[in-house]
């Protein structure tokens, strides 16, 4: 890498002025590495902070969930996650996880498909409100729903008339999560389909291919590892979601409560060793969605890597 | 299949790429459409693909008199080769030839084995038989030109469409590929129309070059017409090297290279091609004189650029053992007389000039 290479007189110039001349290059020649010219106590001292600050705030509180959740052995962790309720809990949790995985899959697709693949007034308007739930705190956006689905919003009395509830049960809490995972898959696809342009698709028209045979034979294969990224991304989002899912809910037990709720339940009940147990789970799956979402920006980027030189 | 492009006007917002062209592309010819970028060419090319309109009303394109204007692409059954041949990467080579095929296989009424047949023949014909299994990111530029050829080529089209084929190429490539398109267009004697910037492949190509600039064509004519008799100081200057002088139309009489203005009012263009000097130590029928700035040796040929009385820059080329026979050094005073000119007066049109009257110093 160009940038890390150091000349032979830059390198004495740095090793001199901190008074440890040469010590970087006993043959006398010319180090080319990747690494400072020498490890000053600046550079300890940088590195350590980070060492300290990635401990604080990250490791040692995963520590703590894991550790806390079998503080009283293996068996309260066994009874606290197979207890009736939150069973339900993650039954109601990959439920919603699985809607709105579908729901924005398929938004994400025509989203991106329409913004990255063609020009038309209004573009930016419609790319900067994708980016909205991002924005807005999740707490407004259950606000949002509960004024329009509640009872006494304004969907509220058509809904009651017709027999559907929203508002403190399951359609709910999935319009909630989908709306804050909105932006999740369109956004990791908007680039791509971009950088993509639409000679390939034109290609496979002029080739004879009918829309749909276009989408699934050529513009699908071509996103699928930045599709699947945004997918993990979303359904790991939609698991751990818990401001808008908290206001919509109700927290009826049982019933309409999701894994992050329900720990807050048994955190407020004082049964920490319960809620750590649950707890942990999340965290299970957050730290398997960030080994499949590096793994999968790995092959992303090497499938990417000649692409670009195709031109 | 004989394509009539009649009337074609195309705009993006307050862009005009394409005004009211007409053009007719008879059967089994090779047409070049040659223009600098920004002429119109690619878009044309893609209007008659149908990959793009023209504005509503304003033109028609027949395939056989057939209008097929608004066609949609996919029915048109045309072969078209991008620029960047638009591969598809994901599959290999075999999988890009079979697209069509396997796309269109219920309308065509195929079997799989009679397009693995197909396949293999037109891999055959590019010669490309043995990277059947590879990926596009895999083959070099030259062979993912043919692997887009053969693509283009699995359908049968009747149109052959190239937009800017040789482009991405190098030189060497560059000229193996035209000689084997050439080829390749004559056996199987379909309808092909490509774009270029590049003269030499317009004209070493094409039966007939369309001349294209800022939206309209200039002038259409086999290579040889466009080359020897060019209708305006535009295609002029577009195909071939040539120099550019001021002239004045003194009665039937053209004078250029020379400092004394005669007459303001009948200025005009005259350009000479550097081959078309004589270039001689004494003054010698119709010609002027220039001082030789500096000369160089290219091969067989002697380049050497001159500043003519008038202070205008030229250059001239002369066959080696002429200037060995000039002794002639930078700095010294040679009679330049062109054999051929073309005149345009400033109002672009073209001025006869009988060869006898045609130089003045």
């Amino acid at each position: 890498m160009a940038s890390f290479e150091c000349t032979k007189s830059d390198l004495q110039n740095i090793s001199s002025s901190d008074g440890k001349a040469k010590t970087d290059s006993p043959s006398g020649g010319v180090i080319y590495r990747a690494r400072p010219a020498s490890w000053s106590w600046t550079s300890f001292l940088l590195t350590g902070l980070v060492v300290v600050f990635l401990g604080t705030f990250l490791v040692l509180p995963l520590i703590v969930v894991f550790a806390e959740a079998f503080r009283q052995g293996g068996r309260v962790y066994l009874a606290a996650i197979s207890d009736p309720e939150a069973l339900m809990a993650m039954r109601l949790t990959l439920l919603v996880a699985l809607s709105v995985l579908v729901l924005n899959t398929v938004f994400g697709l025509a989203a991106a498909w329409c913004l990255g693949k063609f020009r038309f007034a209004g573009r930016q308007i419609i790319t900067a409100l994708i980016d909205l739930p991002i924005s807005v705190s999740p707490v407004v956006v259950g606000l949002l729903l509960v004024l329009v689905h509640g009872r006494h919003g304004w969907l509220g009395g058509f809904l009651e008339s017709h027999g559907l509830r929203i508002i403190f049960a399951t359609p709910g809490i999935v319009l909630a999560t989908a709306f804050v995972t909105l932006p999740l898959v369109a956004r990791e696809l908007i680039p791509m389909m971009e950088a993509q342009g639409t000679e390939q698709e034109e290609a496979a028209r002029l080739l004879g291919a009918n829309g749909w045979q276009v989408f699934f034979y050529v513009t699908l294969p071509n996103i699928r590892w930045a599709l699947l990224y945004g997918v993990v991304l979303c359904t790991a989002r939609a698991m751990g979601e818990f401001g808008a899912v908290s206001v919509v809910s109700g927290h009826i037990r049982g019933l309409t409560t999701t894994l992050p709720l329900h720990v807050e339940i048994l955190y407020n009940e004082y049964r920490f060793s319960a809620a750590f147990a649950v707890a942990s789970l999340l965290t299970l799956i957050g730290l398997v969605s960030l080994v499949a979402k590096t793994l999968l920006q790995r092959i992303a980027r090497q499938r990417t890597a000649p692409r670009h030189r195709i031109a | 299949m004989r394509i009539d492009i009649v009337g074609i006007s195309k705009t993006f917002g307050r862009f005009v790429a394409l005004d009211d062209i007409h053009l007719t592309i008879s059967q089994g010819e090779l047409v070049a459409l040659l223009g600098p970028s920004g002429s119109g060419k690619t878009t044309l090319l893609r209007i008659i693909a149908g990959l793009d309109w023209p504005d509503p009303g304003r033109g028609q394109i027949l395939f056989d008199g057939r209008d097929v204007t608004y066609q949609p692409v996919a029915r048109r059954q045309i072969g078209f080769v991008f620029q960047h041949y638009a591969l598809f990467r994901h599959m290999t080579v075999f999988e890009n030839v079979a697209f069509g095929l396997r796309m269109q296989r219920r309308r065509l009424g195929l079997k799989k084995s009679a397009i693995t047949e197909r396949v293999n023949a037109l891999l055959h014909l590019v010669q490309l038989e043995h990277f059947r299994d590879r990926y596009p990111h895999q083959l070099s530029g030259g062979q993912r030109q043919r692997v887009a050829l053969a693509r283009a080529l699995a359908v049968e089209p009747q149109v052959l469409l190239l937009d800017e084929p040789f482009g991405a190429l190098d030189a060497r490539v560059r000229r193996q590929l035209r000689a084997w398109l050439r080829k390749l267009h004559d056996e199987i004697g379909l309808t092909s129309v490509f774009v270029t910037h590049d003269q030499d492949e317009a004209l070493e190509l094409a039966d007939r070059v369309v001349v294209m600039n800022e939206g309209r064509i200039e002038q259409i004519g086999t290579p040889d017409e466009v080359y020897n008799n060019p209708n305006s100081p535009f295609v002029t200057e577009f195909i071939g090297s040539v120099n550019r002088f001021r002239g004045y139309r003194q009665g039937g009489r053209i004078l250029f290279g020379t400092r004394s203005v005669i007459d303001q009012r009948h200025e005009a263009v005259v350009f000479v091609r550097p081959h078309e000097f004589t270039v001689t130590r004494f003054a010698c029928g119709e010609g002027f004189w220039a001082r030789i700035v500096r000369s160089q040796t290219v091969g067989s040929q002697v380049r050497i650029w001159l500043e003519a009385e008038s202070g205008e820059s030229f250059i001239a080329e002369i066959d080696r053992n002429q200037w060995d026979e000039l002794s002639a050094n930078p700095g010294s005073d040679v009679f330049v007389s062109p054999r051929e000119i073309r005149c345009f007066d400033l109002k672009a049109s073209p001025v006869t000039v009988h060869p006898a009257q045609k130089v003045s110093a």
